[in-house]
């Protein structure tokens, strides 16, 4: 961890996420208290649609419209939700950055990848006689063989893992202080996923910067973050240090999802599904969430909230089992 | 009370959360679909009845009251509420006589087109091979003209009249169906448990009428209904030039290229035709609309 | 791609093969034009070199072979009704009917697009209702009723235009609406399903969070990916203008070939009639062909395929 405390870069109180009808509404994320610090490699993990994303994009202020926000986000000391969003925008790209899940459908297929390189290092107010070679420098940054041939082809000439170090390149070609990195290595082969990921760590140690990762990865998370947050039906629940949660999980889910990824012991291949289906949103009664496929359930976890108990240094649950499961 | 400041929009929700009217689960037209709705009842029931709604009968002329104007305008006559022609025939009779002509053509334009092409379709779409290439090879080239262009080509070897038009609008409107049906066939075909039916060893004409004809019906449903006011546009057009219904017939078109001539003099002979004709394609294309929306929501969304 | 042109040329071609035979089998049903052709007091032998001229005596297929070939010349006969040859008065009525499609298309596509494009940006906006209803209004109304109202309107309460008529600009102006009404609505609906479609996809929505201005991801990058099916839907636009024109021409008395076909068919001219409706067809199937080129040149994915 850093030894410094420093200002945290974003700071997130009671945030929560709503779609759907007013009188019908589906809590995509609910009640999320977060800091990051700059310099910091948040992993997100969790199964899909547990609002891994919802809050990654909530906490940027790029939901689409029809998503409803309460709670409180602070982007560097400022209320992000206070903000018109003429300022909001202008902190997109500059300061905070989002590379999207999606490779092989984020870049413009009809503009050469230059093009768009340079379109957005323009907007950054780099003088146009520098926006060529400040393009490729930009893709050698991200690891682009060849850059100068690069810069004259179209997206669909290149491969899944190079359109995703464009985008990176693109997205930080600012410096930006926040990195949103929503599922970034999913959608591609397994030996281009380190190399992907190995970009995240160098722009931390070049600019400081803090990285979100979402992930339904585990192994991602162990391989570079710092810190992991665990989410099951929208909610947080648990938090703390890479090495503390992985080493000793203390919240059933976090147990459970830690089972269920594939792993070898000896000569054999083994995995432990998590019995049981995802919540419906819609239909969650007063308790724990996660109580249906609790092994370790009690009775007063379905009536009663499960409240946040603090483990050690930076280290919470989400669960009344005292002491976590031994 | 309260009620007369409210817009008819307002006004509307209001009672429709009292009186639910009993729709199908999901479909849900709204004020304007409602309206539309209706007004598609009324066409029907106007073709239905035909003359027999009619105040006069359509072709008798009344030389003593020429050209008379709608009743409620100077000089106009609540005998003849909308007014009368060049000959003195009640534009109301007309109008209503020529919406049994505009509703029999299209709705059977719209059935026997549809037939023939779901027909051709489904052929092309489950064989495939040689029956598909040729199949696909007529439709294209039916598809290649506009309508007005192939119905004219058909016109100039079949000739005019209720018949030869009814025979023509289904000669050019059967192609869009096939082309529908074929690709729906097509992906319906490879489906899990189409693949699972035939393997079972169920007869062709079992899977075809069983399972892919009922999945196919919404998206023919759909273009059906939008069909109806193709055909109602086309049929008076065809009429306006002269090549589509004759008189004694009654149609809205054979009124305006009538009307056209007493277009400076006599405006309701022109407009009143044309009106019956936007409000009929305008609530066929909304129900068509609808239908489609409620069959498949997330496509409009 | 060459591959792809190929393949699009061959099937144009088989397209208009199958239409010629149609239009051919059509010409048949209505019987030996001989009578029709030749003067009453045309002799016997007359009449057998006509037949013979024209293939008549033999089988239909020799007879559908003869068709296309004269046809590929430009023969379609004479004019049964101006005794002159049937494609030289089809070719006079050719570019009349141009100007005027190309003029409703240019005048559809000025007022279509934008309107399309501001519509899908403010989604559920006043506009938006607007251009739903302009839409659902351009697809109801008959083109030759437009037509009458405007004459009605800007003719006879407003003298402004002349009502019917070809040869000066002023001509052009009703005709123009007329067909530029029905066209412009359809133009602003798939503008608007295009352009929604493209702003929800996935780059659009990485260019707003690369802070990239409003007006360049709406402008730049979705109107030029939505203007790919926009622009092949202008070529069959185009068809529906040529059918809309037979109908308008009609209307305001304009010399194309609508006009050309109606009078045709009204005369029982075949020559003409078949002259005119196939001319029209490869007219058509001459554009698409050329728009769908163009859409292949303009998608960087197509070059390279």
């Amino acid at each position: 961890m850093n030894p410094i405390v420093e200002v945290p870069i974003v700071e997130v109180q009671d945030f929560g996420v709503a779609f759907g009808l007013k009188d019908r509404p589906l809590h995509a994320v609910r009640g999320v208290n977060l800091t990051v610090r700059p310099g910091e490699i948040i992993g997100i993990a969790g199964e899909s649609g547990s609002g891994k994303s919802t809050l990654c994009t909530g906490l940027i202020r790029a939901l689409a419209p029809t998503a409803r926000v309460s709670g409180r986000v602070c982007f560097d000391g400022r209320s992000l939700y206070d903000l018109p969003m003429r300022e909001v925008a202008a902190m997109h790209g500059r300061d905070i950055a989002m590379v999207l899940q999606n490779p092989m459908t984020s870049l413009d297929p009809l503009f050469t990848i230059g093009n768009q390189v340079r379109e957005v290092l323009k907007r950054r107010g780099v003088p146009g006689a520098q926006v060529r070679e400040q393009a490729i420098a930009a893709l050698k940054r991200v690891h682009i063989t060849a850059p100068e041939m690069r810069v004259g082809q179209f997206p669909h000439q290149l491969s899944g893992g190079m359109r995703q170090r464009v985008l990176i390149a693109m997205a930080t070609s600012a410096s930006p202080r926040l990195l949103v990195a929503d599922e970034p290595t999913s959608a591609l082969d397994a030996t281009i996923q380190d190399e992907i990921l190995l970009l995240f760590r160098e722009l931390r140690d070049r600019t400081n910067a803090a990285v979100l990762i979402v992930t339904h990865e585990l192994e991602v998370i162990r391989r570079v973050c710092d810190r992991v947050l665990v989410m099951y039906a929208g909610r947080i629940v648990e938090q703390g240090p890479v090495s503390t949660v992985f080493a000793a999980p203390q919240h059933p889910y976090t147990r459970a999802l830690l089972a269920s990824t594939p792993r070898i012991e000896g000569t054999e291949v083994v995995l432990t599904p998590i019995p049981g289906q995802v919540p419906d949103l819609r239909t969650l009664g007063p308790g724990c969430a996660f109580a249906d496929r609790c092994p370790h359930v009690v009775d007063p976890c379905r009536q009663f909230k499960p409240e946040f108990r603090d483990l050690g240094p930076d280290h919470r649950i989400l669960c009344r089992l005292e002491g976590g499961v031994q | 009370m309260s009620n007369l400041t409210l817009s008819g929009r307002e006004r509307w929700h209001r009672m429709s959360r009292r009186v639910r009217f009993p729709w199908p689960q999901g479909f849900r037209p709204g004020f304007g679909g409602s309206l539309a709705l209706l007004f598609c009842a009324v066409m029907i029931l106007a073709a239905v009845a035909g003359p027999a709604l009619a105040p006069f009968d359509a072709n008798e002329s009344d030389f003593a009251a020429i050209m008379l104007p709608p009743a409620w305008l100077t000089d106009g006559l609540w005998e003849h509420p909308l007014g009368t022609d060049q000959l003195g025939r009640d534009v109301l009779s007309r109008l209503i006589v020529g919406t049994q002509i505009a509703m029999i053509v299209a709705i059977a334009t719209s059935v026997v087109a549809g037939v023939i092409g779901v027909t051709l379709g489904l052929i092309a779409g489950y064989l495939g091979g040689w029956a598909d290439a040729v199949i696909s090879r007529i439709v294209d080239a039916f598809l290649a003209l506009p309508f007005i262009l192939m119905a004219l080509a058909f016109i100039s070897a079949l000739g005019t009249g209720v018949g030869n038009i009814l025979l023509v609008l289904i000669m050019t409107n059967w192609a869009p169906y096939a082309r529908l049906v074929r690709s729906e066939v097509v992906s319906i075909k490879r489906r899990d448990f189409v693949v699972l039916a035939q393997m079972a060893g169920v007869s062709r004409t079992r899977i075809i009428l069983r399972h892919i004809l009922p999945n196919a019906a919404n998206s023919i449903l759909v273009l059906a209904v939008l069909d109806v006011g193709r055909a109602v546009i086309l049929e008076s057009s065809l009429s306006f030039l002269g090549l589509g219904i004759q008189p004694p017939d009654v149609s809205w078109g054979l009124m305006l290229a009538d009307g056209r001539a007493y277009i400076s003099i006599a405006w309701w002979l022109t407009v009143l035709p044309g009106i019956a004709i936007v409000a009929t394609v305008l609530s066929f294309n909304a129900v068509g609309e609808k239908l489609r929306v409620w069959f498949d929501p997330r496509g409009n969304l | 791609m060459l591959l792809f042109m190929l393949k699009r040329l061959g099937q144009t071609l088989l397209t208009l093969l199958v239409l010629t035979f149609i239009i051919f089998t059509l010409a048949r049903m209505t019987g030996d034009p001989t009578p029709l052709v030749m003067p009453s007091e045309a002799t016997d032998e007359d009449r057998q070199f006509f037949r013979e001229q024209y293939g008549l005596d033999r089988n239909l297929a020799a007879q559908y072979v003869i068709f296309l070939n004269n046809a590929a010349h430009g023969d379609f006969g004479v004019s049964f009704r101006f005794r002159t040859p049937a494609f030289d008065i089809v070719r006079e009525a050719v570019g009349p009917t141009l100007s005027l499609a190309g003029s409703a298309m240019l005048l559809a596509i000025l007022i279509g697009v934008p309107l399309g494009c501001a519509a899908a940006v403010r989604r559920g906006g006043r506009l938006d209702q607007f251009t739903s209803l302009f839409a659902s209004l351009g697809q109801a109304t008959p083109t030759f009723w437009v037509g009458l109202m405007l004459i009605v309107l800007l003719a006879i309460d407003f003298p402004i235009f002349p009502s019917s008529g070809y040869g000066t600009l002023a001509h052009y102006a009703l005709p123009t609406l007329t067909l530029g009404f029905y066209a412009s609505s359809s133009i602003a609906r798939l503008t608007r399903a295009n352009m929604v479609e493209t702003l929800k996809s996935d780059f659009v929505y990485m260019e707003r969070v690369l802070g990239l201005s409003g007006w360049s991801i709406v402008l730049k990058h979705a109107l030029r990916n939505a203007s790919l099916p926009i622009v092949t839907y202008l070529g069959l636009q185009f068809g529906l203008l040529l059918g809309g024109a037979v109908v308008t021409e009609r209307v305001f008395a304009w010399p194309g070939i609508g006009q050309t076909i109606v009078d045709a068919i009204l005369y029982r001219d075949y020559p003409v009639a078949q002259a005119a409706i196939l001319t029209t067809a490869i007219l058509f199937l001459t554009v698409n062909l050329a728009v769908d080129l163009i859409v292949m040149a303009l998608d960087p994915r197509m070059r390279d395929a």
